[in-house]
């Protein structure tokens, strides 16, 4: 021990235990604040981790928090509340020590949709038999709204037809339903139900039945204006608003609002044109009328030359 | 990492226990097929391409409208067309019992509104909210100074005041339409009549409880030939009993073999109220003896594979 330093040694110490002697004069400071603090109503665990966060950069406090919430979940603490916004973000993220991910919820690819993705898929849902409220997009989101149009529009109806398997097989003759022998009012009218009740008319949609039917009976027949494949009947009373074909033009409402506006009267002059060239020429008009084809086709349908 | 944490749909159920106190909650996959005349399903449909319509009715200073009442008469399917159209918009419906809403004590009735107003703006992703026997609340108002007759009319101010600055969408539905409060009815922006089903209709809901029994269509026809002016509740209840005489006839060791006695029993054990109108089958029951005979009898039960039929 010769050799050392004694007195550097000692201060040394002494320095150390000076500073151990203030470190506990202030760690007694602290704890007289936070008995302050507690005998002003507030809670000392909240406060302490509120130093302990202040203590972190914002980088810092988003992964604790993001990781806080993602355990909790994965402990099943969250208690039903939903996740934040910062954990399900990291969530998006690739994490190295997450189990394998489980088979990825029925909507996940949904997000990746667009909204005339969604509209075809509606469609599709159609025809393959789903019901109409099972529509898989969320509530306000424009997709389920694109959905429900697709699933309507492939239908033909607003959604609400009565389900195959419930419906007459063939129509009904309208032979209407039973009177009472004293005129009672406990019978419908003969006719329909429209007479009844005001509320009570037809729906602006095809059947898709009935609408099939004709369709094939209308093949080669010259009544029924069929318009070619994929594209709809001008005057048919059920028209996809949204249908490729309408060229709905992308924009804000007020330019769409204008557009159909410009659409609407340019169909009203034209519709004004045709009308006046009638009236100049009610013999030509004639000649190409609609049932002047007719003729020729039913006496070819007869098999005759 | 757990399931419940990847999920990215919101919580549609998140803060509807607040309204629990007043309402039964219907979530949207639980909602049924209606079965309705063309009237109410047009103006349902036109209403949902309203409220989907927003942006463009607003660049011309209009808002979809918010409200809507159901009248009609009773068992007709207006809580069912309710929740059709929220399912149709995602959103669970909010089924208002009025017994729940309404208290012996003084004010608390409108208080009880306010608390479910206030609720049902809290939840976060939206709901449909139903006030079911509406007229029960939104009766007319009465000029007594009884102090049962100022708490009945503070609770329809009340309501009034609630369902003007409602923002979220709100269905009402009544049987009684002429006991409303004349102010009351102003404020729906839509007044839909739900009225008893049409020969189809009728048709669809005979033939929907029947099952797992099979009906030919022609003794289907007759059935809603017969039942013409039957709500639907009440063609469901004959087409249940029908099901219920057939399973238990054995144990109850009553023949079943003659059809028009079966619908005897049925008839004088189903009755609609007697205010309504009466439909033939129950009006002339022995006029219509000749047409339940053509009806073939014991049905026969559908493959198994048809079971729930609907798509």
């Amino acid at each position: 021990m010769s050799v050392v330093n004694k007195a550097r040694l000692l201060s040394y110490i002494e320095r150390v235990e000076r500073l151990e002697e203030e470190k506990k004069a202030i760690a007694d400071d602290i704890k007289d604040v936070k008995a302050e603090a507690k005998s002003a109503g507030f809670d000392v665990k909240m406060i302490t981790k509120m130093i302990a966060l202040r203590r972190l950069t914002p980088a810092e406090r988003r992964l604790e928090k993001e990781l806080t919430e993602i355990y909790e979940a994965a402990c099943g603490l969250l208690d039903g509340t939903p996740l934040g916004d910062a954990a399900r973000e990291r969530l998006m993220k690739e994490e190295p020590n997450a189990e394998p991910a489980p088979e990825p919820p029925a909507h996940a690819e949904e997000v990746m949709r667009t909204v005339e993705e969604a509209r075809e898929e509606g469609g599709e849902a159609f025809r393959a038999g789903v019901r109409i409220i099972d529509n898989p997009y969320t509530a306000g989101d424009p997709r389920r709204a694109a959905w429900d149009e697709g699933f309507c529009a492939a239908s033909g109806s607003d959604g609400m037809d009565i389900p195959a398997a419930w419906r007459r097989k063939a129509k009904k003759p309208a032979k209407g339903d039973r009177r009472d022998d004293d005129g009672g009012v406990s019978a419908e009218a003969p006719a329909s139900a429209s007479d009844v009740d005001p509320d009570q008319e037809g729906l602006p949609f095809d059947d898709p039945q009935e609408r099939g039917a004709e369709d094939k009976s209308d093949e080669g027949g010259d009544d029924w204006p069929l318009p070619p494949p994929g594209e709809p009947a001008s005057d048919a009373p059920w028209k996809d608003p949204y249908a490729p074909s309408a060229a709905q033009p992308e924009g804000d409402a007020a330019e769409r609002l204008d557009d159909l506006v410009k659409r609407t009267r340019r169909k009203q002059a034209e519709t004004a044109a045709t009308k006046e060239a009638a009236k100049r020429g009610p013999k030509s008009a004639t000649k190409r009328g609609a049932k002047a084809p007719a003729k020729p086709r039913k006496s070819n349908a007869e098999g005759q030359p | 990492m757990s399931e419940p944490a990847r999920t990215r749909k919101p919580d549609i159920s998140a803060g509807l226990d607040q309204v629990e106190k007043f309402a039964t909650i219907l979530l949207p996959r639980d909602a049924e097929e209606p079965i309705l005349a063309p009237g109410p399903r047009y103006a349902i449909y036109e209403w949902l391409t309203e409220i989907r319509a927003r942006p463009d009715l607003e660049s011309v200073g209009l808002k979809p409208r918010s409200t809507a009442l159901l009248y009609g008469p009773p068992g007709t399917g207006k809580t069912t067309l309710a929740h059709h159209l929220a399912a149709r918009l995602g959103l669970p419906l909010v089924t208002v019992q009025a017994d729940r809403m309404t208290s012996k004590y003084m004010n608390e009735s409108a208080n009880n509104i306010g608390q479910l107003f206030d609720a049902i703006d809290k939840i976060k992703n939206g709901c449909v909210l139903f006030l079911d026997e509406f007229d029960s609340l939104g009766s007319k108002r009465s000029s007594s100074e009884h102090g049962t007759d100022k708490d009945r009319n503070l609770t329809l101010t009340t309501l009034l005041t609630r369902v003007e600055g409602f923002e979220g969408i709100l269905l009402a539905a009544t049987n009684r339409k002429e006991d409303l409060d004349t102010a009351m009815w102003r404020r729906f922006g839509m007044q839909i009549s739900v009225d008893l089903p049409g020969s189809e209709e009728r048709y669809a809901i005979l033939k929907r409880y029947s099952l797992p029994f099979e009906f030919p269509d022609d003794a289907l026809d007759t059935l809603a030939d017969l039942t013409a002016g039957a709500s639907p509740a009440l063609l469901r209840q004959m087409m249940e009993g029908l099901k219920r005489s057939i399973v238990l006839a054995p144990r109850l060791k009553k023949p079943i073999d003659d059809v028009v006695e079966v619908f005897r029993g049925l008839v004088a054990t189903t009755v609609p109220h007697p205010d309504v109108p009466q439909p033939h089958l129950w009006k002339k029951f022995d006029a219509c003896a000749a047409d339940l005979r053509t009806i073939p009898w014991p049905p026969e039960r559908a493959p198994a594979e048809k079971k729930g039929g609907a798509k």
